[in-house]
Order: C-alpha cells, then structure tokens, then sequence
C-alpha cells in the first residue's frame, strides 16, 4: 500500500503499533489510541516520522467525523483486550468495543472512507467442538468479550449492506510478538510466559495444559491488514496459521529457546476461556494472505526481544 | 403476589403486561422515560388507569441510568424488560441509539440486577434478530444475520443475558417477538397505519412490491408467553403467530374489515427490513407449554374494534 492516507485506531498498542510501523514506510497514518492498554513506548520510535500523526484519546469520545475527513481507509483496531478482563467487565467492553465500532462505522460512512478493516476474533467461534473453524460455521461467542467482537463483525456488515461502506472482518487467532504486554493480570500466555521463564518462574497454566492454540505472528496480522485492504474482497477471514499448539508444548518450546527446564504450575480453568482453536484459512487466501511468518521463528524473534526489553514497571 | 419491574411499561406491550400483573395482585414498578420517538401522550394514556391502584408505581427514568435502576431493583422479584428504542426503520437513520438503549441499556439493566435479588429477567426480543433467511419457518437454530441495526442491538442485548445466566447466575429468558399487534401498539407500524388510512378511505402506502411476508403476533398471545416465563422457560424462544401473509394480503385485510374504499399505492422500499418471517413455535409449546391462540383475522378484527372505539 502506497501514497494513502489512513487511520489506524489503536495505533499505539501491540498489533496496532507494528500495523503503524509498517503503513508508515509508504503512507500517510493518524494514530488513534486512549492508552487504555496501548502505550506511547511502543509508537516511540516512529513519533519523528513526518507523516505520523498521533491523536490520544478514545474512539468513544472523540469526533471521528472531523478525524476520517479526506482519509482513504481505517484500520479498526481500536478495543479492550481480553476475555477474561470482559468476563470482570462486561461494561466497558460494551462501551470500547461496540459503542466505540459503531462510532468508526457512522463516521467512517459519513466521510466517504473507501474501506474499513476491523480486528475481530477467534472467540467467536466458542468452544464447539468441530475443528478446524471456518467462517461458514455458526458462531457462538460465550464470553462478553466474543461478543463484542461478534457484534462488531455484525455491524460492518449490516453498515456495508446498508451504505456501502466496504468492510472486511479478520478473526485472529491468538496473536504473538514483540511488544505484547506481559504485565497486566489479563496479558495472553506468551510474553506472560517467557517473561516468567526468563526470570526463573514457574509459568501459571489454567488447568491441565492440553489446551491449544493457533498461535499467529503479528508480522502475519500486519500482512493480512493491509492485503485486505488492497484487495477487492469484504466479508470475515480467519487469520491464522492453520496448525495448533498446546500450552504445554508452548512452555517446552520456550524453555528449549532459552536453553531452560522451568517446570510450570497449574491453577483452576478461568470462565469463558475456550479449550481449543485451530483455524481454516483457505478463505483468506482469496486476498492472497498465506503466513509466511511461521510459529517457530517468529517464537525465537519474540524471545529475542523480550530478553532484549526486560519488565519495565510504568511509571502512571 | 410478587414485586416486579416491567421497564418500558407506558409502551404497548409493556403496559399490557402490567395490566396482567396488577390483574392478579402483584405489586408493580413501571419504568419509562417517556421517549417521543411516538407521541408520549399515547404513553401517558396506555398507564392511566393504573395510577389510581396502590400497588402501581411509575418510576420516569432512563434505562441507561444504572444508579436509578440499582435503586429501583431493590426488592424486585421479577423484570419484565420491554424498554427498548424500538423500530427497525429508525435504527437504519440513527445506529447509536437503538445500540444504546438496546445493548447498553440491555447490560445496564443486568449489571444492576446482580446486586438485587431478582430471581428472572424476561427479556423482550424480537424476530429482526434472524435477518437474512436461510429457511422458513425460523427455528431457534437459524442463523442469526441480522440486516439492520435494530436487529443486531437486539441481539446483542439476548447475548448479554445469556453470558449473565452463564457466568453470573442471573436467569433469564428472551422472547423472540414476531411483529407485534393488537390494541395500543405504536402508530408507526403497518397495521396501525393502514387501519387508520382504511378508516378514513384514504390511500394505503406500502413501502417496496409488498410482497415481504410477515408472522403477526397478537398481543394478547405475546402476554401470555410473557406470564407464563415467570417461572418456566431458560434460553430463547420464537413468541409468533405461527402464519404469515404479505402486506398485500394484510392492506386487503384491513380493507375488507374497515368496509373501506383505500386504494394501494407503492413506494421505494425501505433498507434494513427483513424479506421474510415465520415463526416455529414448537420450542415454546414443548417447553414451557405456550403456542399462539389468536389469528390474523381475528386479530385484525379485534383490533379495528378498539381503533374505532378509540378515535
């Protein structure tokens, strides 16, 4: 993507900043984060870019209209993280994650924007059984957080049909990278967990470990963004890298990085997590998306830097 | 004799639950905001008669006032929520507000709840919620995709009470409404509309080849589904007619009962209306015993009476 203009909201947090980074080397970018979880460290580098432009504040309180004026396509990316941070509120998520959709959606349609790519994800399939899950199959989204996401896929379709504002749906399937947060008590498993095993602690897995994954890199995120946006096609993607892991391999993958043997513990199965996920991820071809960045090395890239940028306590 | 919330209780179904209610001795708190998305006066009128009985209250608040909802819940046994920025036409012209009352208003409601004792939130749904058909009649089961905003508001509002069901053990059943009728329903919907043209001998004007078809639920079949998910009933329910005729069919209809003189016109039709409903009510009948009783003929009869006698 070249020469455009665009918005990335959420452009400061983990997926957002690397999406940043990369539409920054031909293009326009007005980042739009409230730094709920986002973080001005992780756009740091970037702030002398000429043509970033940063705008801190919320997607629920800011007028979108006057921001998406003469742009060409947003990149929603804007939300509360989480299914076990919705499962304690609920309210909140409601409010960023769908109020705020809706927000981008009517100003995204009353400023002419060409195409709006929403972050949608895995967990709105649930816990059925049927593996892999591919976009035609009934949804079943069980915690707030799913349902956010499911409604936020709901609203850009009813917006495309309604008003022709074009809109693609991506559902990630457990991103991973640099950059992510391992800090909060909500952090995913992986940078919560080499940040334990590079500090000699025991990972905490929520029950027995047998649960999987299909872990997907944030360099595939970023490419899957911006191939959907060149490309003609709308409607929901799964975006993965169509094989799975478990919990427990993860922790051994980990400890063989790091050359460790830090056994992990195990505590209580957390409400609203889903046991396993794995994604079909034909359809996303049709945009010529293929994950060329595999869960191996991308592994070692995240070790890499999460050795390199140790826990930083955030002064507030 | 139970203390029950009904939210959206001077709107039509509303306030023909709580006539229900006070019928049989329950103490009753009516919810309303008074919104004039239809003329308020008709709100007014619809809880009138109430405000004489002593087991009535009417509380005029907003649905999205949670600290006015965590302070009306107290000692509340049952709700009955009808509250809702109704209209699927008008969510198309203004998404924020049906989200907000709808979804928003929806989780407000039960976030307030679960400080309360109350044992069950019957929770108005509706048919919008299907969308897109893939067969007819709807199931439980048909996919939902719904085409307006209305119709996903109004699903997101089912999926919060379920996750509060699920994770918190707050009970709750959400009724699926089949376009509503009957005596006192809002002026802006079809039947009203056409009643009103036809009693006048004035043109009727249906919106698109009136050829969509629609399950008509008569209000009386709607209440009883309500009472009876008091105490029976979890998950989601169609509450329809069970038939379904065309908006041709219906302006003959109500040309016919009205011995009127109206000629159809036709217009543009309208974004975000559905193409097709049917409801199965076979869910509904095998678990908590309801089916519907009322059909469109007589239905429509019945409420031309009341329209007369009205105006």
């Amino acid at each position: 993507m070249k020469n455009k203009n665009v918005v990335v909201t959420g452009g400061m947090g983990f997926i957002g900043s690397h999406l940043t980074e990369r539409l920054l080397e031909d293009n326009e970018v007005t980042v739009i984060d409230n730094e709920s979880t986002g973080k001005i460290e992780n756009i740091r580098h970037l702030l002398s870019h000429k043509n970033l432009t940063v705008i801190q504040g919320s997607i629920v309180d800011l007028n979108l209209t006057e921001i998406f004026k003469g742009k060409d396509y947003v990149f929603h990316l804007a939300a509360i993280p989480s299914v076990p941070r919705s499962v304690k509120d609920p309210f909140s998520s409601n409010n960023s994650n769908v109020t705020g959709t809706l927000n981008v959606l009517i100003a995204a349609k009353d400023t002419g924007i060409k195409k709006v790519i929403f972050s949608s994800s895995s967990s709105v399939y649930g816990d059925t059984p049927t593996l892999p899950k591919r976009e035609d199959m009934p949804i079943n989204p069980m915690s707030p957080y799913a349902i956010t996401k499911a409604t936020g896929e709901m609203y850009c379709r009813v917006f495309q049909d309604l008003y022709d504002l074009p809109t693609v749906s991506l559902r990630y399937f457990n991103v991973f990278g640099p950059r992510q947060d391992p800090n909060s008590q909500y952090a995913a498993v992986i940078p919560k967990f080499i940040t334990a095993i590079l500090n000699d602690e025991s990972p905490v897995i929520y029950g027995d470990g047998e649960q999987s994954r299909d872990f997907t890199s944030v360099k595939n995120v970023v490419d899957a963004n911006i191939l959907s946006c060149e490309s003609e096609k709308t409607g929901v993607f799964n975006i993965a890298c169509g094989r799975r892991i478990t919990i427990n391999q993860l922790v051994d993958y980990i400890n063989e990085i790091l050359g460790k043997k830090i056994k992990s513990i195990h505590a209580e199965p957390r409400p609203g997590d889903i046991k396993h996920s794995l994604a079909d991820i034909s359809r996303a071809k049709y945009f010529g998306y293929n994950p060329k960045h595999q869960f191996k090395n991308e592994l070692i890239t995240t070790v890499k830097w999460f050795t390199k940028h140790p826990l930083i306590k955030l002064k507030k | 004799m139970e203390k029950i919330l009904v939210t959206g209780g001077a709107g039509f179904i509303g306030s023909h639950i709580i006539d229900r209610l006070l019928k049989l001795g329950n103490e009753v708190i009516c919810l309303d905001n008074f919104d004039n998305y239809y003329d308020p006066s008709i709100k007014r009128k619809n809880i009138h008669f109430f405000m004489e009985n002593k087991n009535f209250e009417l509380v005029e608040g907003d649905l999205r006032d949670k600290h006015l909802l965590k302070n009306i819940l107290k000692g509340v046994d049952y709700v009955f929520h009808e509250a809702a920025q109704a209209g699927v036409r008008t969510s198309v012209t203004d998404p924020l507000k049906s989200h907000d009352v709808n979804a928003t208003g929806t989780l407000n409601l039960l976030e307030a709840a679960m400080d309360s004792n109350v044992k069950k939130i019957i929770n108005a749904s509706s048919s919008s919620v299907y969308g897109k058909v893939k067969y007819l009649p709807f199931d439980e089961e048909h996919p939902n995709q719904p085409l307006s905003p209305y119709g996903v508001s109004k699903l997101l509002a089912e999926h919060y009470c379920r996750v509060f069901d699920e994770l918190y053990g707050l009970k709750s059943v959400s009724l699926r409404y089949f376009t509503v009728y009957g005596p006192r329903m809002r002026p802006d919907l079809a039947i009203s509309i056409f009643t009103r043209s036809a009693l006048k001998n004035e043109t009727i004007n249906i919106f698109g080849n009136g050829e969509k078809t629609r399950d008509f639920t008569y209000i009386d079949d709607i209440i009883e589904a309500n009472l009876i998910c008091m105490k029976k009933g979890e998950g989601v329910y169609n509450i329809g007619g069970g038939h379904s005729i065309s908006i041709n069919e219906l302006a003959q209809k109500i040309i016919e009962i009205n011995d009127s003189k109206s000629e159809v016109v036709y217009t543009s039709p309208v974004k975000g209306d559905a193409e097709h409903t049917l409801a199965s009510y076979e869910k509904a009948w095998k678990e908590i015993g309801w089916k519907p009783k009322i059909k469109i003929d007589e239905g429509l009869g019945m409420y031309s009476k009341w329209f007369i006698n009205e105006n």
